[in-house]
């Protein structure tokens, strides 16, 4: 035999061995037992410190952008998942296929709706600084685009304070205070972010204060410094500088988090960022709120204390590139449709001739100074580009979008109106046009996450009058506005030990399973007294129609814990999508 | 035995989840167990399924994992940000780059606003190439020095060319008769400039040039003097050149980097004579305009027309370097650096451009020049010249540029060129 032929032989017998591991893996369905719900994830155990790093912007977006695709590209395993939409769920999520409280995240307003008052509070434990005396420079800001400093408050606070760039009143103070509003309440750790007012005049140089000089030498900071800074600030009319004030957080900082990997010496960080359910799923919350920026260096590890442990607990931190800022002026209209480094549109636009004209290039450079470029006309949650890309974001599935889109459908347009007050917009025709893009960009969002899942949710079981079981549950599509209910119909079938029940499916107009007198029988028949306590396991197979004739959806599986007669009630279990 | 060697290793990567120690489906599903019981790292089949990628990119990833390493340790030692600080100021007044054309080489530009006082502004730069090439300038220019509209401009100039082309003068001049020289120049300027407006500039400028030309380095080519005389060829040992002149320059364009309106005119006009000798004298008039129109959404037509006329004064000649100049990277890109020489010339081109990334211009250009011996009197559409072809320019942040890569075709050859922070004054 050839040598080439040998290895054609070689390459088909590892990818026949591939299919088969693929489908094998398809093939069997899971047996869901009777177990508490993973509601919290024990990642907040006392670990030693980890040590403090740095990551560079440069390898951050050479390991991003190069290594990590032709590690992706190269990876048959993952080719085969996607030739068989078997793609590798997030490793973090529990059995309702949610992600459990942690040091990551913690279920906010999309599981209890939080009250007006805290949606505008947000992180904020506090009032804010106190700038009404003297404010001290104690450093210099050296990360990050916008121009700022650290300093203490006259209550012996520090915060950093970062600024909006000469010509664009409002953009990224207020940016950057919505969009931790929105991502605090989304779930994640954020730092308290206040708008403050700095007065100039009270502003002094701390002692010993340093920054970097040409050589790279840590020299005194002066005020021709300070003054070099503030003349990049937009004023105002009073001679105050506004500012978003953000408070240190508490604990010792222990550097950026990578968007995959482990931090190797935290004992706590067992899943790998790239398959954590809330980093995979901010793709849409970011999406959302046009944070484009997602490097690691916008994030934080902080070493904190807590009830006597001390543990790692994972911040996004900066927000000044989101809504229509860019953290340094307004936001590019290309900003969430193409990256940094795209070379899929140079292509399209090299070999085309530049006669292709991409939407965004008919789009003006800026919707006006305080609101930067932020539109909902060319958003597409789908395609939505990173300017570097995500590792876990690209990792993302149906699955993890459809958690995204729940939490970001769950703000109400009150909600998103009241949140965007706090970002103190001059001109209230700023918050409203930043409010109506929010609200019309979240309907882009739910419209096609929930359109790639059977996005059915808040299952309940309970009994009607006739003591029969109901399982009850809503459509989010339908709810949403999305699909009309009165087009919409549900059909069921029902499992015992992957086996149905019966033969029929069961049609129902509105969002409610009752089992009809057949199924009854059949279920007192499976679910014996002497069943394991375990194993007493029901599945109800849901498909939804939004249209009639239309296609039925993929199937929703709910698995449901039927109790020995007399003893309980019947629990949900396990939501299969 | 080899058909069973595969039968059993379908059989073993397939069950490898099992051997591996997975749950095995039957057991209690993932999501069920608390999240710090669950696996870590991939299975043995995903595992072992990103082996062929793995050796397929490997090097690419080795170079990567290099540039990245590289990269992590620059940041490290803050080696990027003492280069650049040391290299530019945080104000943007001074500013260091690397330059690159393949006729100069290789080497560095430096530049200084408000140098002593507010306005004088300082320009150098150094570079060398093979075979002793070198280009070095130095010049200053206040534009304000002596009225607010008055000031004066003054440089030094010294470049050695080892091993110039020179194929004869003419618009007829073969290929066949390429010899090869050295041109060495030194050159001092001094003069008043006068700003009109924003946008225009007016000079009057005295030049001394001490011109010398050698045998050329490139001993693959006949050096000049095997097949030209002084009797064919002007100044064939070289001379020193007084001259002066006046010029007019206004600059309406948009913005640098992809201009998409206005244009440059740029009119000149040089008298010179040898200096110390009454062999060289001639005058010379330059026109040189461009023009930009926005196609559609930043799709810029590009149009540019050059002219020259030289003229010896009296029974005066002309030195072959100072006569009009086809070929190379601004006039008439298809060709090799001065391919033509005569006393006139005359060139239109037009560029077609567009921006693929906010970083990088892609453009096509087509270009017709010729010289002539009288442009006025012999002036035909007949015997112009042609090239054509593309690139990509790379601008920086402030929107001047970077790089510049360039395939450029004529009936004689294709070239390709790269060019680094040396910036294209026309198309």
């Amino acid at each position: 035999m050839t040598r080439p032929r040998q290895v054609s032989r070689i390459f088909l017998t590892f990818l026949s061995a591939f299919l088969v591991a693929a489908i094998w893996s398809c093939a069997a369905p899971k047996r869901y037992v009777h177990r508490p719900l993973i509601q919290e994830e024990n990642d907040r155990r006392s670990v030693p410190r980890p040590a403090s790093r740095k990551i560079s912007l440069f390898e951050d977006a050479v390991e991003n952008i190069f290594n990590r695709e032709i590690d992706e590209y190269g990876n048959l395993s993952s080719h085969i998942r996607r030739l068989g939409n078997n793609h590798k769920e997030a490793k973090n999520r529990n059995a309702l296929d949610e992600a459990p409280n942690s040091s990551w995240f913690t279920n906010r307003h999309a599981v209890q709706a939080m009250s007006r008052e805290e949606l505008r509070r947000g992180p904020n434990l506090g009032s804010g600084p106190d700038f009404s005396r003297e404010v001290t420079i104690v450093a210099a800001k050296s990360e990050g685009v916008s121009p700022g400093f650290r300093v203490r408050d006259a209550m012996g606070n520090q915060y950093f304070l970062k600024f909006d760039i000469k010509g664009f009143p409002d953009l990224n103070t207020a940016a950057e205070v919505v969009t931790t509003k929105f991502v605090y309440a989304a779930g994640y750790n954020t730092p308290e972010n206040y708008i403050a007012f700095l007065d100039p005049k009270r502003l002094r140089i701390g002692e010993g204060v340093t920054v970097r000089d040409k050589s790279g030498k840590h020299v005194p900071m002066t005020q021709s410094f300070v003054k070099q800074i503030l003349d990049r600030i937009q004023p105002n009319a009073d001679g105050t500088y506004r500012a978003v004030a953000s408070k240190f957080l508490p604990g010792k900082p222990l550097g950026p988090f990578h968007f995959a990997g482990l931090r190797k010496d935290d004992d706590n960080d067992r899943i790998e960022h790239q398959h954590r359910r809330e980093l995979r799923g901010y793709k849409v919350i970011a999406a959302w709120l046009n944070s484009y920026d997602t490097k690691a260096n916008n994030t934080l590890d902080m070493y904190a204390t807590e009830d006597d442990r001390s543990f790692v607990r994972h911040y996004f931190i900066d927000f000044a590139t989101s809504l229509g800022s860019s953290g340094n002026g307004a936001a590019s209209a290309a900003r969430g449709k193409m990256g940094s480094f795209d070379l899929w549109h140079s292509l399209k636009k090299i070999v085309t001739l530049g006669l292709y004209v991409e939407p965004w290039e008919k789009k003006p450079r800026l919707i006006n100074p305080s609101v930067g470029y932020f539109d909902s006309e060319l958003f597409d949650p789908g395609n939505y580009s990173f300017i570097i890309p995500n590792p876990a974001f690209q990792r993302a599935t149906e699955l993890d979008g459809f958690w995204g889109a729940k939490i970001v459908m769950a703000f109400s347009d009150q909600d998103i109106r009241d949140i965007v007050t706090t970002g103190q917009y001059v001109n209230q025709d700023d918050a409203e046009y930043i409010a109506k893009t929010l609200i019309e960009r979240r309907d882009e969002t739910g419209r096609y996450w929930f359109a790639k899942v059977n996005p059915l949710a808040r299952f309940e079981i309970s009994a009607d009058a006739g003591m029969r079981p109901v399982l009850r549950f809503a459509d989010l599509a339908v709810a949403a506005g999305f699909e009309q209910a009165e087009q919409t119909q549900y059909r069921s079938k029902w499992l015992f030990q992957d086996r149905p029940l019966t033969g029929d499916r069961m049609v129902a107009a509105t969002p409610e399973i009752i089992p009809d007198r057949e199924t009854l029988r059949r279920l007192e028949q499976a679910f014996t007294p002497e069943m394991v306590d375990e194993r007493r396991i029901l599945t109800v197979v849901i498909e939804t129609q939004h249209r009639r004739n239309g296609p039925w959806s993929k199937a929703v599986r709910v698995h449901i814990y039927v109790p020995p007669a007399g003893v309980g009630s019947a629990e949900l279990v396990a939501i299969e999508r | 035995m080899r058909r069973l060697g595969q039968v059993l290793l379908i059989i073993l990567i397939s069950f490898s989840h099992v051997i591996s120690g997975e749950k095995d489906r039957s057991d209690i599903p993932d999501e069920q167990r608390p999240v710090e019981e669950r696996e870590r790292g991939d299975s043995v089949p995903e595992t072992l399924g990103k082996v062929p990628g793995a050796l397929v990119s490997f090097p690419l990833k080795l170079l990567f994992t290099g540039a990245r390493k590289t990269a992590r340790v620059l940041d490290d030692n803050g080696v990027v940000l003492r280069v650049t600080d040391w290299l530019t100021s945080a104000d943007g007044k001074r500013k260091v780059r690397p330059i690159f054309t393949p006729l100069s080489g290789g080497g560095l530009a430096f530049k200084q606003n408000d140098l002593l006082k507010p306005g004088l502004r300082l320009r150098a730069s150094a570079s060398i190439g093979v075979r002793t090439r070198r280009d070095f300038f130095i010049g200053l220019r206040d534009e304000a020095l002596f009225h607010p509209r008055l000031g004066f401009e003054a440089s030094a100039f010294h470049t050695r060319k080892p091993d110039e082309d020179f194929f004869g003068i003419g618009n007829n001049s073969s290929e066949a008769n390429e010899t090869n020289y050295l041109h060495r120049e030194n050159n001092v300027r001094l003069g008043v400039v006068s700003r009109i407006g924003r946008r225009s500039l007016f000079s009057m400028l005295a030049t001394y040039s001490d011109v010398r030309i050698g045998e050329g380095r490139d001993r693959d080519k006949p050096s000049l003097d095997s097949l030209f005389t002084s009797q064919t060829v002007p100044g064939f040992f070289g001379a020193d050149v007084f001259s002066t002149g006046a010029s007019f320059y206004r600059d309406t364009k948009d913005t640098n980097g992809h201009p998409t309106r206005g244009g440059e005119e740029f009119i000149a006009f040089e008298v010179g004579y040898e200096r110390g000798g009454s062999e060289f004298g001639y005058h010379k008039a330059t026109a040189d305009f461009s023009r930009y129109f926005n196609l559609f959404y930043k799709r810029v037509l590009a149009l540019r027309v050059r002219a020259e006329v030289t003229n010896s004064i009296g029974d005066r000649r002309i030195p072959f370097f100072r006569m009009s100049e086809l070929g190379g990277q601004e006039l008439l890109r298809g060709y090799r650096p001065v391919r033509f020489r005569d006393r006139d010339m005359a060139l239109a081109g037009a560029e077609y451009r567009w921006q693929v990334q906010h970083f990088a211009i892609a453009y096509l250009f087509v270009e017709e020049g010729r010289v002539f011996s009288d442009l006025i009197d012999e002036f035909s559409l007949k015997g112009f010249r042609y090239s054509y072809g593309g690139g990509l320019r790379l601008i920086g942040k402030d929107r001047n540029l970077i790089t510049i890569i360039e395939w450029a075709k004529s009936r004689e050859q294709l070239r390709f060129i790269f060019r680094l922070n040396v910036g294209v004054k026309k198309l």
